[in-house]
């Protein structure tokens, strides 16, 4: 069994949408481009009935030069002038057409692809973290980058859809028209390969829609083997992973082959059926011409013709149907991503405060991941303005959890979160998190210089260089800053893999520095710094927390002895609660756990 | 790919490695061919079975002119004859009846023959694309952690399925397409020929200038279809950090700085792909067919009226001037296709002919039974200098990444570490954040390779040992907890090969006071664990990681600041649990917990990459200047204030 690309992305869109709210979502982003899809259907037809012209001439000339020949002078002026309409009409106007055709549907097509590809994206950025839990980044970004590529080849068909239908009847017209008994040979064809298409478009649906979820599977596989590239050498798996891709890889083989079956095998099929019907054109029309002499052979042989200029968007049009399949297996994972339905949404009239004093209070609240497996049953708990609160607990206690919730990036099940007295939820989401700071135990940067990860924190204000090296001085960043050549402006790569872990973590509490929060929270900030730069961190620390409300979630006793209030978590339930020297005379549950850990700690 | 034997790998000193980078062509345009024949026989029947098809389309036209010249010879000869009778409506002629019966015979031979190339060629395809892939991939695996601390994840994701997913484009319909495109042209000339030499001429004479405009438009191609692909990756690889730094943007509120910087991106990628699309649209040689066309019907015209050619003909020879737009537009496709073929060719070849690997030595002997001695003698190592190398044969996106000036001072990383372990040693390394700590074990597993020096387990030099063996010896338990997106148990059993039992996995988990807290999940140790162990909490995290590292069963640990993110209670049950883990094995901790480093038989103290004292936590408390700037304070301080990490340097 293979180890990655598994996790918890259910393709749960499948099924979710019928095929009419897929065309309806579709045609809502066609719409906007009615006009080019208007102008290219029209140059298709001017077009095409120039070039309906031309086999006509000619069927028309050799008649005329076999006539010619049997006696007569042919007139150079009469041939030239009609070879020149010839190129004039099939080749430099139907150049033209078809140059402006594609201008036009490249852009469309294009236009409406960056289009959805950016509402994708903004959706993303709008779902809560309960989405990113389950959700694998590399599947994720298949939707948004290659689902939208492959839904380039159905838009194309749309925008030649119009067009097509158009030449199908004009095309038939003119058939009935030359000759009506020839013309209804021709369109025998017409509902055999519409049930063709039929037949096919329930495989080429399922083929599709497997294909682009092996694409995505083989795409997170390579993203998370990448990532994790370090673990992977360290135990020496390179082999493995190389076979258990391998597999990944074999299931997108088959898929992608499978569906290159179905458009190999299509065509052969009606190429036959093609050349069926031209033979029973022939087998009749040879009739006609020799036996009946109802038609000329040159006659004949234009009608032969323009056959082909019938089959040809005959055959698009129908082939349009399973292309639309295709298009709806690609816009079924599209839409299935932005249809995510995010908890944490903003309220209908959301709030902003004039000025935040930083007052939290969680009021009966429950929160919980897996309905199982509670995280919090009716929580409470104050925290004052300007408080410096510790949070202290084993792992799992649900302290992270705590901070999530609070700057609200999972939505709480029951009770509420107060600040000043307002519900979270009453908020303006953008607002209220800019009051907010998290500094997290992973610490995240992105590729860039150091600076601009810094200036991250505030980034929806622009900060200047001074403010930013004020916050990176504020957190002792500056010395090992320096200490690159580039400084600043050093490229730190992704995730800031140059940097060392403690010195990630450094740039990450600069950002929330900078962020200026009035509630600012640390959880496991300082845990990888070395001793001494923590101890001076902390100094810095304690100034900075004077004027703002405080969440430490902390294991070193160093920062929780300082704090105001210390809440000691268990089970998402407060078991103890209290200033340091408090809990200690309280010789509850803190206090055993800062004898053990002394004990543990003070062997000097 | 080339096989070369072995004698000549231990001759030329390289690694099979090596060998097999260096093999990959620098032409992208012979890579592909090579990738397209990794099946000859497959892809050569595909050529000719597309030359069959071929020789049935063109000879569809032929039979048609034969045909007319019978219709119009009955058609002449009766011209007066046959009243319209009803019952002769199915009445055929006997010569026209037998061309009828060859061109349904012609339809069902190419039919049949399109059928079996059609798949045949999808296989090829599909198999180019998977190995083509499955040779990225385990290039990839094998690169030296150099590569990957420079490499964007999404860019290389981006090549893995796209870019690669364009080659199988290039390959079908390409392949055929561009048989067909040669064949077909080579064919409608030889029959203009056989009909009629001045009408062939007439149009060859335009050659030269079709030749001419195919070439510009190939030229002028190149660099945008290059360019679309090259932006997709950025935009791919902008699209994967957004998404795996997701916390940190809605943390500080970015997302509308985020979306501007993918919009820019995205809109980048869309002119590109219009610039390319507006370039394929003023493809023109389909004029000038159109123009020698023109000429050659009214020759046509010409001859037939001065008797020297017939009404047939002249049909057969429009047919075969009109089978040349065929070829001209596909040729149009079949160079875009092969543009950004060769594009993403140029891509994966750049990835994969990066020679950023750790080299295992040909004759590298296999490590077993190993004691855990560990000896540094003399180790430079310097990330600035790896730096500067990857730069020389960086990837595309290097370059670009590399716009900034170059680092001119190179500092150390590390600078003459000497350094002994014995076996059953646990060694404490501290220092002040970026000193080297990590980077010192990282050169004990080989995640890079010394500048000079050396480093020795049992007294052999790590670069003889193969890798293989020497990392399974190590374990690692890094600072950063990396746990993939499957379930607790494998997750535990991910370093060992061999199947695990579940009462050995739930041994373990015990041991590394994992067991209670994953019973608590319903799934148990069937719980999936999110993308990089997102669901679980830091220190959960860290004890699936140490038990994982304990059922690896190394002979050398590696503990980078391991217990950093467990509470105070659980860390006292695991320092238990270590106890009767670390014995027996060498042991590298990277901390600066007192607890832990006064376990310690060694204890090293780096300052900016140099070992400034080694020794006792006693000792090194009384003469070490910088052990005393961590741990000084501890000693004027009354003992209950003296909890590790609360003091700040009082010596400086």
């Amino acid at each position: 069994m293979s180890w990655f690309g598994v996790g918890r992305s259910e393709e749960e869109s499948e099924g979710k949408f019928t095929d009419r709210e897929l065309t309806q979502r579709m045609v809502s982003y066609i719409l906007p481009y009615k006009k080019p899809i208007i102008i290219t259907t029209i140059i298709i037809v001017i077009n095409t009935a120039f070039s309906l012209v031309p086999p006509y001439i000619i069927g028309r000339l050799l008649d005329f030069a076999v006539e010619l020949s049997e006696g007569g002078t042919p007139s150079i002026a009469l041939i030239v002038t009609l070879a020149v309409t010839n190129f004039v009409l099939n080749g430099l106007l139907w150049y033209l057409g078809e140059y402006l055709t594609r201008v036009i549907t490249i852009r469309a097509i294009t236009k409406v692809t960056r289009e959805i590809r950016m509402d994708m994206f903004q959706k993303i950025q709008n779902h809560d973290f309960r989405f990113f839990d389950t959700h694998i980044t590399g599947k994720i970004m298949s939707r948004v980058m290659n689902d939208t590529d492959t839904l380039r080849d159905t838009l194309f068909f749309i925008t030649q859809l119009f067009g097509n239908i158009l030449l199908v009847l004009a095309s038939a017209g003119l058939l009935f028209f030359l000759n009506w008994q020839l013309a209804l040979i021709s369109l025998a064809l017409t509902p055999l390969i519409f049930l063709l298409m039929f037949i096919y478009r329930k495989f080429v649906r399922r083929t599709m829609l497997n294909w682009r979820k092996t694409v995505a599977t083989v795409n997170a596989a390579m993203g998370e083997s990448i990532s994790g590239i370090a673990v992977s050498k360290s135990f020496s798996r390179e082999k493995r992973n190389s076979e258990d891709f391998q597999k990944i890889n074999q299931e997108n083989f088959v898929a992608s082959f499978k569906r290159g079956l179905i458009f190999t095998t299509l065509w052969p099929i009606i190429t036959l059926m093609q050349i069926a019907v031209l033979v029973a054109l022939l087998v009749y029309g040879q009739n006609l011409v020799v036996f009946n002499h109802v038609m000329e052979p040159g006659a004949l042989y234009s009608f032969t013709i323009y056959l082909w200029r019938f089959f040809f968007p005959l055959t698009q049009v129908a082939n349009f149907y399973s292309q639309y399949q295709a298009g709806l297996a690609a816009m079924e994972r599209i839409f299935g991503l932005m249809e995510v339905e995010s908890e944490v949404k903003e309220a209908d009239e959301p709030k902003i405060l004039p000025e935040l004093k930083g007052e939290i209070e969680f009021k009966n609240m429950d929160f919980w991941y897996n309905e199982n497996e509670p995280v919090f049953k009716n929580f409470s708990l104050k925290i004052n303005a300007g408080e410096t609160v510790a949070i202290v607990g084993e792992t799992g206690a649900g302290k992270t959890t705590l901070a999530s919730l609070l700057s609200r990036f999972y939505e709480i099940k029951g009770g509420s979160i107060l600040v000043d007295g307002v519900d979270i939820r009453d908020l303006q989401i953008e607002w209220y998190r800019q009051q907010v700071a998290l500094v997290l135990q992973d610490s995240f940067l992105f590729s860039g210089t150091i600076k601009n990860n810094i200036k991250f924190g505030r980034i929806w204000d622009n900060p200047t260089d001074e403010e930013i090296r004020l916050a990176a001085k504020t957190v002792q960043a500056t010395e090992f800053i320096e200490d690159f050549p580039d400084g600043f402006e050093t490229e730190v790569l992704e995730r800031g893999k140059r940097l060392s872990t403690g010195q990630r973590q450094l740039v990450t509490f600069a950002r929330a520095l900078l962020a200026n929060p009035r509630i600012l929270i640390l959880d496991e900030a300082t845990a990888s710094v070395d001793a001494y730069t923590e101890a001076m961190i902390q100094d810095a620390l304690e100034a900075i927390m004077k004027d703002r409300t405080s969440i430490v979630i902390a294991h070193r006793l160093s920062t929780i002895k300082n704090a105001d209030k210390i809440i000691m978590i268990e089970n998402g339930q407060i078991v103890e609660m209290g200033s340091h020297d408090e809990l200690l005379t309280k010789k509850g549950q803190y206090a055993e756990l800062y004898e053990t850990y002394f004990k543990h700690q003070s062997l000097m | 790919m080339e096989r070369i034997n072995s004698t000549e790998i231990v001759n030329n000193g390289l690694s099979k490695q090596q060998i097999e980078i260096r093999n990959i062509p620098d032409s992208h345009l012979k890579w592909l061919i090579q990738q397209v024949f990794r099946k000859p026989a497959i892809t050569i029947t595909v050529i000719v079975g597309t030359l069959l098809s071929i020789a049935a389309t063109m000879a569809r036209p032929y039979m048609m002119g034969e045909l007319f010249d019978v219709i119009w010879e009955l058609y002449l000869g009766s011209r007066t004859a046959n009243i319209v009778e009803f019952l002769s409506i199915l009445d055929i002629d006997k010569d026209i009846l037998i061309y009828v019966y060859i061109l349904l015979g012609l339809a069902g031979f190419e039919f049949i023959i399109n059928i079996t190339v059609g798949i045949l060629n999808e296989y090829i395809a599909q198999n180019t694309e998977r190995s083509i892939r499955d040779d990225f991939y385990k290039s990839v695996q094998s690169k030296s952690m150099a590569f990957h601390d420079t490499a964007k994840v999404g860019e290389l994701m981006s090549q893995a399925t796209f870019d690669v997913r364009i080659i199988n484009a290039t390959v079908s319909p390409g392949l055929r397409m561009i048989t067909q495109a040669i064949l077909t042209a080579s064919a409608a000339f030889g029959l203009l020929f056989y009909y009629d030499w001045r009408i062939a001429l007439a149009v060859i004479v335009f050659t030269p200038f079709y030749i001419w405009a195919v070439r510009n438009y190939s030229k002028k191609l190149h660099p945008l279809t290059e360019k679309v692909q090259k932006q997709f990756g950025i935009a791919n690889s902008l699209l994967q950090e957004n998404v795996s730094g997701i916390r940190v943007v809605r943390a500080f509120t970015a997302e509308k700085y985020e979306t501007k910087r993918f919009s820019k991106e995205v809109d980048e990628l869309r002119d590109d792909i219009i610039a390319r699309g507006e370039r394929q649209a003023l493809y023109f040689p389909p004029l000038i067919l159109s123009l020698s066309i023109t000429i050659a019907l009214g020759l046509s015209i010409l001859f037939i009226a001065t008797g020297s050619m017939s009404g047939g003909e002249a049909i057969a020879i429009t047919g075969a001037l009109f089978q040349l737009y065929n070829p001209t537009y596909m040729i149009s496709w079949v160079l875009y296709l092969t543009h950004m073929g060769i594009a993403g060719a140029k891509r994966i070849i750049t990835t994969m002919k990066e020679e950023e690997i750790i080299v295992e030595k040909p004759d590298a002997i296999k490590f077993t039974d190993i004691q855990g001695r560990v000896d540094y003698i003399n180790v430079d190592f310097s990330y600035y200098k790896l730096r500067e190398k990857t730069r020389k044969t960086g990837t595309e996106i290097k370059k670009q990444e590399t716009k900034e000036k170059p680092e001119i001072i190179v500092r150390e990383t590390l600078k003459d570490i000497n350094l002994t372990a014995n076996p059953g040693d646990i060694v404490a390394i501290l220092g002040p954040t970026g000193c080297g700590k990590s980077t010192i074990t990282k050169l004990l597993a080989r995640m890079y390779d010394v500048d000079s020096g050396e480093i020795l387990i049992d007294g052999k030099n790590i670069q003889d040992i193969t890798l293989e063996s020497l990392r399974k010896n190590i374990g690692v338990i890094e600072q950063d907890i990396f746990l993939f997106s499957t379930t607790i148990k494998e997750n535990i059993a991910y370093g060992v090969d061999r199947k695990v039992s579940d009462e050995k996995i739930i041994e373990y988990a015990k041991a590394a006071q994992a067991h209670d807290f994953i019973m608590t999940f319903d799934d148990g140790y069937d719980t999936l664990v999110g993308e990089r162990g997102v669901t679980l909490s830091g220190g959960q995290k860290q004890r699936i990681a140490i038990a994982r590292a304990f059922l690896a069963n190394p002979k050398i640990l590696i503990l980078d600041d391991s217990a950093s993110a467990i509470d105070a209670q659980t860390e006292e049950l695991i320092q238990k649990a270590m106890d009767r883990l670390l014995e027996n094995r060498t042991v590298f901790i990277i901390t600066h917990r007192l607890a832990t480093i006064k376990r310690a038989n060694k204890i090293i103290v780096l300052r900016k990459g140099e070992i400034v004292a080694q020794g006792y936590h006693d000792s090194l408390l009384k003469s070490s200047e910088d052990y005393r700037r961590v741990f000084g304070r501890h000693i004027e301080l009354p003992p209950i204030d003296e909890a590790i990490g609360s003091t700040s340097g009082g010596s400086k």
